[in-house]
């Protein structure tokens, strides 16, 4: 009981920092249902293949409206929540069509910005996509911008072998991390008898552990962080002050089960929730770059 | 062991660990700041530098311009003589100095760029459509650094000010100081929007 209370709480901060943006659920989103399953797919394999081959990721994003956002404000904050493209090579380009306001964006990851300038990113939404989506001939835009927007960018990058352990750097430094401490922990407990201090050491470290966890992985605010590893502390400091009074109870087994059972699970929602979808951002940044155009 | 023992002990473990995942906070998100800053330089240097060819490409089409002409190219020499270094961010009087020629400059140029609607020739031609959609992905570029730099500066400062972290700062850093962040000039409070 107590684990998954512990668990929720990780999980339930962690969702409040979500932000309402569409799901990635591919290379191309379609919210505004303009274009065909098999257009969709067509584009699909085309952004597929380019990554295939070159590593740049292209994203696009039709979305029904801005709720009055600049649209240069959302596609970055859209490019940088999804983290478009390779974490080292910021190869990354989100293509955004907004239908309510007739605006479309390219926005250009930092590492593109050289090939795919705000001046060529300009000349393919005012001459190429443009006049397509005036004659409300979506797809056939979207499918020129992309040819050219790839003519632009295929030979900035070529693909190498993707290397998983950059994806989680951090994470697995932490996670290294929290393993050193509980067996540095288990070393300096055997050095005394006391149950209850043995008992009180495990304790700070599995604080010191939700704290790293909740500040480093999941990017809290340090003030939150520290909150939940004090509540963590408490929870468990106080857990531990009535457990002195029923001796009986084989504590050691007890400790041993929360620490199986919280490590291993909290572990996995982590990493799964980059696994599970088929397409994901790597780890690319965006300051900016590209131009935009309304229709 | 008793409790109070027992308690006196957590606390005390608590407060190391406290310090121990905040000594390096101070110098991290110090780099950071510097980091954020420079590109907030690089992007105004980059609409320093296209102004030249902007203004040669207005003048050959808008000769009855030349008040506004001059407004940029003084802007731009103003903006020209003041630099500030990465380490000397805390100083207030710079940072102001810096916005203020930061933003004379933007308004010249938007300036500019309403006189310009009344010339369709140069409104046809490619070359200068083509450099404002670069002035324009400068002007978004600057946007995005500053506001990059004005969060990394919140951080820092919010390290150095609250609860726990400032008694660990004023031991372990205690030259850190609180470092400037933008302050919204009156003329910059109407964005230029060039349009098209």
């Amino acid at each position: 009981m107590k684990q998954i209370f512990l668990i929720f709480i990780f999980l339930t901060v962690n969702l409040f920092a979500e932000i309402t943006f569409p799901k990635l659920t591919g290379q191309i989103i379609d919210s505004a249902n303009i274009l065909t399953i098999e257009q969709k797919n067509n584009i699909e394999n085309i952004l597929k293949n380019h990554e295939n081959n070159t590593s740049n990721q292209i994203v696009v994003v039709i979305i029904k409206t801005l709720d009055n956002k600049p649209i240069e404000e959302y596609a970055l904050e859209l490019g940088r929540y999804w983290k478009i493209g390779q974490k080292e090579k910021n190869n990354g380009v989100i293509l955004l069509i907004s239908m309510k306001e007739h605006k479309l964006r390219i926005e250009v990851g930092y590492g593109l910005e050289g090939s795919l300038t705000d001046k060529i990113s300009h000349e393919i939404i005012e001459y190429i996509i443009k006049p397509q989506f005036k004659k409300d001939n979506y797809y056939k835009g979207i499918l020129l911008g992309i040819d050219n927007i790839i003519n632009a960018i295929k030979n900035e990058y070529i693909y190498e072998e993707k290397d998983n352990l950059n994806k989680e750097d951090n994470t697995s430094f932490i996670f290294i991390f929290a393993f050193a401490l509980i067996i540095i922990m288990e070393g300096l407990t055997s050095f005394t008898k006391n149950k209850h201090l043995k008992n009180l050491t495990k304790t700070i470290v599995f604080s010191a552990i939700a704290y790293m966890v909740s500040s480093e992985i999941l990017q809290l605010d340090v003030l939150i962080s520290s909150i939940i590893s004090v509540f963590v502390f408490g929870y468990l400091f106080l857990k531990q002050l009535t457990s002195l009074k029923d001796e009986d109870i084989n504590q050691s087994e007890i400790y041993n089960d929360k620490f199986g059972v919280n490590n291993s699970s909290s572990s996995n929602d982590i990493f799964s929730s980059s696994n599970t979808s088929i397409f994901s951002g790597s780890g690319g940044s965006f300051g900016g770059g590209g131009a935009s155009g309304s229709w | 062991m008793s409790k109070t023992k027992l308690a006196l002990f957590g606390m005390a473990a608590v407060m190391v660990i406290i310090v121990l995942t905040k000594i390096n906070n101070i110098p991290v998100l110090d780099e950071n700041v510097k980091s954020k800053w420079s590109q907030v330089e690089n992007q105004y240097k980059r609409r320093f530098d296209l102004i030249p060819n902007l203004v040669n490409t207005v003048k050959g089409y808008a000769k009855h311009e030349k008040e506004t002409l001059t407004g940029v190219i003084e802007a731009r020499s103003k903006v020209g003589q003041i630099n500030i270094d990465a380490n000397n961010l805390s100083n207030p009087q710079m940072m102001e100095a810096f916005s203020k020629a930061q933003g004379g400059l933007t308004s010249a140029l938007s300036k500019l760029m309403l006189v310009v609607e009344r010339y369709p020739d140069l409104k046809a031609n490619k070359n200068f459509l083509a450099l404002q959609s670069q002035l324009e992905g400068t002007e978004n570029r600057i946007a995005v650094a500053r506001k990059d730099y004005i969060q990394s500066v919140k951080k820092y400062n919010i390290e150095l000010r609250s609860f726990p972290s400032n008694i660990v700062a004023a031991i372990f850093h205690s030259d850190a100081q609180i470092i400037q962040t933008f302050k919204i000039a009156q003329q910059e409070k109407i964005n230029p929007q060039v349009k098209f």
